[in-house]
């Protein structure tokens, strides 16, 4: 009796959460013909300023149609989007990072773009061929905003105060680091090249400079060998031979941004957070100095990427348009020069914008460079931190990369699928 | 009433409690609602993978570190604050003491991965450096990243454990003092007879406390040691805890069956050291 | 007035109790005082003991409309917990102290059972529970956990012990109700006990960071820790920035505490007996 009584309570209970979860569902809705979209966005401020009033724009075009962007941290983004797609509260449409793009596909949170969208001819006119590797299982999702790719940062006014031009900057690494040297000064907290902070993404860079490459097919990985070893060399030998840069000093970024450095090593993107949060630093950007002065000068690749994420039909047209709409040249123009990007719409690719600086170094890395890889963070914190980490500290070069390489080929045998990876094989084949 | 207390505590407390080791015998996580069984192959994949082994150290270190260090400093902080005659020194010197521990972390991580800032701008390093020791990378280095966590957490929570204290000394009759005075006893030594076996009881109950909530350090991790590339819980997995990699494998890889047998081994700790109390109070019950 | 002299060890001792005082302060005013630097002031060598170029550049740089939304998370989240978890720990203490029954019993172990167990251990299952319940991402999924809370239950059982019972037996010969009881006697006799665990409580729920983290999915629902921790970029470049959102972050609980600090002492004595 007692026992039933529980039961029925506890079933009671239940309904009724569900119930109200169930209202609070139902009020978020707009009264009306109208329907209301969610989109996920990046947090990045200037961004979002920027989509926030063109949301405005695409909202007077479709009055039918409500808008609300949402910011969500990157980081978090993985975990929330399949748990909130899978109790319905999931966004309509939503800003995806390459990395997870696969991981996404794989959990079915992405739909595929409806023919009556875009036909492929269609799709290959906007993109060009490069459209074909967004291609997941014949179909297509979503595109890359653009690419992008690390170049290196200079600081004009610094170069001039020291008695050098912009044009002194060599293409090679070992006339480039004497001229960095002649710029430290460590006892006053200036470094002529500091890479604290950059250490990883800059031995990926080197990697390929060297003619090394990250994952030989879907299943195996090859950064174990010469190549890897000797990026890292030279990133030791920048801490403890050269010495232009301090490990107890500011990070890379920060002495950019503070005027305490010539040079860094940087992706893109930092010409946005350069220009909101240290407009007062005159830099501008060339690619990066490479072992012999010839490409490839490192990797450059896709930015992910806007998709439509909607588990209601009935949602669905308003958010293809809205996709449409996040995906047409003008958008595609604005959003790739706040995030330092080549757009690959072909229509956004201004010669008179991204044959300039701080834009032109850029174009030139990406035409140069060998594209790049993606997968989860499982593998990544695998690569680029626990293995970065450990030969920085003085961990042996060789053995270390071999036993990471062992744990990369683990998880590849087992998750590949999570992966999207243009390996050597398909270099050498797509070339 | 109370069988809808019975019932929410059944739901929200009961079942999710169960549903962890069961899930420990699952393949589960979003996206497998089905949550196929598969034996202890996560129990196996756990004690064969080299970074377990390291995160059940880091854990037990953490404990290591901030247990004795806090009932030493409660111990001595809480004992001058008692022997005070002044009452504005009392009040101030809770005050102090106390502000760091209602603090959210977060908010304190953030400030402490401000203070150990390598650079010499860093407060302890340009201390360090005055001081002609050299500078530190305390949060980058490897072998001193997780210290340096600990260090935080000593500070954060000793207020906590001085307040437990000083009740347990306010607690004790003043009779013991004056018949120890006609004695003529030092003051170490009244410290050593009188205050520290009747403070046992106390001590305990602060070693337990303390002892879970090192097992349970997450929130200095997760603010403290992001990286751009490694991720949180590096340098090279240095600080990667029980819980951190819970919640990293369940919520970030997905792993939810993984992640709930790592969680029952955690629980598994809380408990023997909860046990571990239970037995020691019986021991002293029965003498 | 004691005339006892003060032996030279003592000095020492309440020398280095103040030295050790002093250095304990000093990280919370150096975040205060580094918040008002400017960026450039925060990484100068040597640091400045007081902002030079006193700036609230950063508060100006870091304060977004988001924010205000995310100190009204925190009050809903915190709140919300609070007042549940209390109203019924102490109706239940009430009813198995009052009314003993078996199930009273059962209830009173099954509480005192969980209380060791901390509640961070169980957030897969909740988390999939919610997920299931669709409760992810709403108010009432990041509080439903904490409508019972063993502490409370088992706290609010000792308290209610300690009300005198003739109080209650008059009480019920004059035919007052259950309900009545609870809410004209024990509640208003029980009012520090309550006051007490809910200052603790509050303060707790205000800072907590995980499971809110893994509950709210998008930043209008973030309670101000996780806005704060995802505030903080990888890189960490923007330290005047982030320091003046601690700042933002920590005053309204410093002002709290000075106004509550009773509650809090006298909360940790209590607990401490647990």
């Amino acid at each position: 009796m007692k026992k039933t009584g529980l039961l029925l309570i506890v079933m009671l209970l239940i309904a009724s959460l569900m119930a109200m979860a169930g209202a609070q569902q139902e009020g978020s809705k707009a009264p009306g013909e109208k329907v209301s979209l969610l989109a996920w966005w990046t947090v990045r401020k200037p961004i979002m300023e920027f989509s926030k009033e063109e949301v405005k724009k695409f909202e007077t075009e479709h009055p039918n149609i409500q808008v609300e962007l949402m910011g969500m941290p990157e980081d978090a983004l993985q975990q929330k989007l399949i748990g909130a797609t899978k109790a319905n509260i999931g966004p309509d449409v939503v800003y995806i990072d390459e990395n997870i793009v696969k991981v996404m596909y794989n959990a079915g949170v992405l739909q595929s773009i409806p023919a009556d969208v875009y036909t492929e001819a269609e799709i290959l006119k906007m993109y060009g061929p490069k459209a074909k590797m967004s291609k997941i299982d014949g179909k297509y999702y979503g595109f890359p905003n653009g690419d992008m790719a690390a170049v290196l940062y200079y600081n004009i006014d610094f170069l001039r105060s020291n008695g050098f031009s912009p044009n002194d900057i060599p293409d090679t690494w070992r006339e480039f680091i004497p001229l960095a040297q002649k710029m430290t000064d460590l006892a006053n907290d200036i470094q002529g090249f500091p890479i604290r902070g950059r250490e990883a993404s800059m031995w990926n860079a080197l990697l390929f400079q060297n003619e090394g490459f990250l994952f030989r097919n879907e299943k195996e990985a090859m950064f174990a060998g010469k190549a890897g070893e000797e990026s890292f060399q030279f990133l030791l030998d920048i801490y403890k031979k050269y010495k232009v840069s301090s490990r107890t000093s500011l990070s890379a970024n920060e002495a950019f941004g503070q005027g305490k450095a010539p040079f860094i090593y940087n992706w893109t993107w930092f010409i946005g957070t350069l220009e909101t949060n240290f407009s007062d630093i005159n830099f501008s950007t060339r690619v990066l100095p490479t072992p012999d002065g010839t490409p490839p000068f490192g990797s450059y690749g896709p930015s992910y990427g806007l998709f439509v994420s909607s588990t209601e039909a009935k949602k669905q047209p308003a958010a293809w348009e809205f996709w449409k709409f996040v995906t047409s040249p003008d958008f595609q123009l604005g959003w790739s020069m706040l995030r330092g990007l080549i757009p690959a719409r072909l229509e956004a690719h201004k010669p008179e914008i991204f044959g300039k600086s701080p834009y032109r170094a850029l174009a030139e890395a990406v035409a140069n460079g060998v594209s790049y890889s993606f997968y989860p963070d499982a593998v990544g914190n695998l690569i680029l931190g626990t293995m970065v980490d450990e030969i920085m500290e003085g961990a042996p070069i060789r053995d270390t990369m071999q036993r990471i390489q062992d744990e990369v080929d683990a998880y590849l045998a087992k998750h590949s699928d999570d992966c999207w990876i243009y390996g050597k094989e398909w270099y050498d084949k797509n070339k | 009433m109370l069988l809808l207390g019975l019932a929410f505590l059944g739901l929200f407390w009961w079942y999710p409690l169960i549903k962890t080791f069961l899930l420990g015998f699952k393949l589960a996580g979003l996206g497998h609602p089905d949550e196929p069984w598969i034996g202890l192959e996560n129990y196996k994949e756990l004690f064969t993978t080299p970074v377990f082994g390291r995160v059940i150290l880091n854990t037990l270190y953490l404990a290591v570190v901030i247990v004795p260090a806090q009932i030493v400093l409660g111990l001595a902080v809480s004992a001058v604050l008692n022997r005070t005659r002044l009452d504005i020194v009392q009040r101030v010197g809770i005050l102090s003491f106390y502000t760091p521990y209602i603090l959210p972390i977060v908010a304190i991580g953030i400030l402490w991965k401000f203070l150990y800032h390598p650079s010499r701008f860093g407060i302890f390093n340009f201390f360090l450096s005055k001081l002609g020791i050299g500078v530190l990378r305390w949060l980058e280095d490897p072998k001193l990243a997780l210290t340096s966590v600990a260090i935080m957490r000593i500070w954060q929570r000793a207020g906590y454990v001085i307040l437990i204290y000083l009740a347990g000394l306010q607690s004790i009759p003043k009779i013991f003092y004056e018949a120890a005075d006609i004695d003529g006893a030092t003051g170490w030594q009244k410290f050593r007879k009188i205050t520290l076996p009747l403070l046992s009881s106390t001590t305990l109950f602060v070693v337990v406390t303390t002892t879970i909530s090192a097992f349970m350090t997450f929130e200095s991790i997760y603010v403290m040691t992001l990286t751009a590339q490694g991720g949180r819980g590096g340098p090279a997995n240095a600080t990667n805890v029980m819980l951190f990699y819970v919640f990293n494998n369940a919520f970030e890889n997905n792993r939810m069956g993984y992640a709930s047998a790592a969680a029952t081994i955690l629980f598994l700790m809380i408990l023997g050291v909860t046990l571990l109390q239970f037995r020691y109070i019986r021991q002293r019950f029965e003498y | 007035m004691n005339v006892k002299k003060i032996s030279a060890g003592e000095v020492l001792l309440f020398t280095f109790f103040l030295i050790l005082l002093i250095l304990y302060i000093f990280p919370l005013y150096w975040m205060f005082s580094s918040s008002f630097k400017t960026a450039r002031e925060i990484t100068r060598i040597p640091p400045t003991w007081r902002p030079m170029d006193f700036s609230v550049e950063g508060y100006i740089k870091v304060w977004e409309p988001i924010f205000a939304r995310f100190f009204l998370n925190s009050i809903i989240y915190a709140g919300g917990s609070v007042l549940v978890a209390l109203f019924t720990s102490s109706l239940i203490g009430f009813v198995i102290i009052i009314y003993p029954s078996k199930l009273g019993t059962v209830l009173s172990w099954s509480a005192i059972c969980l209380i060791m167990i901390p509640f961070t251990i169980l957030i897969i299952p909740l988390y999939l529970l919610l997920v299931r319940l669709h409760l992810l991402n709403s108010y009432l999924g990041m509080i439903a956990p904490r409508i019972v809370y063993p502490f409370g239950i088992f706290f609010m059982q000792l308290a209610v012990r300690n009300i005198p019972r003739d109080l209650v037996d008059a009480a019920k010969i004059d035919g007052c109700r259950p309900l009545g009881i609870y809410w004209r006697i024990t509640v208003p006799l029980l009012k520090t006990s309550i006051a007490t665990l809910a200052t603790l409580e509050f303060v707790w729920r205000w800072n907590e960071l995980l499971w809110p983290l893994i509950v709210a999915s998008t930043e209008r629902l973030f309670p101000i820790t996780v806005g704060l921790a995802s505030l903080v970029d990888p890189y960490f470049i923007e330290m005047d920035q982030y320091l003046a959102a601690c700042v933002m972050v920590v005053t309204p609980i410093i002002v709290m505490f000075l106004f509550l600090q009773r509650f809090f002492v006298k909360g940790i004595a209590i607990t401490g007996m647990k």
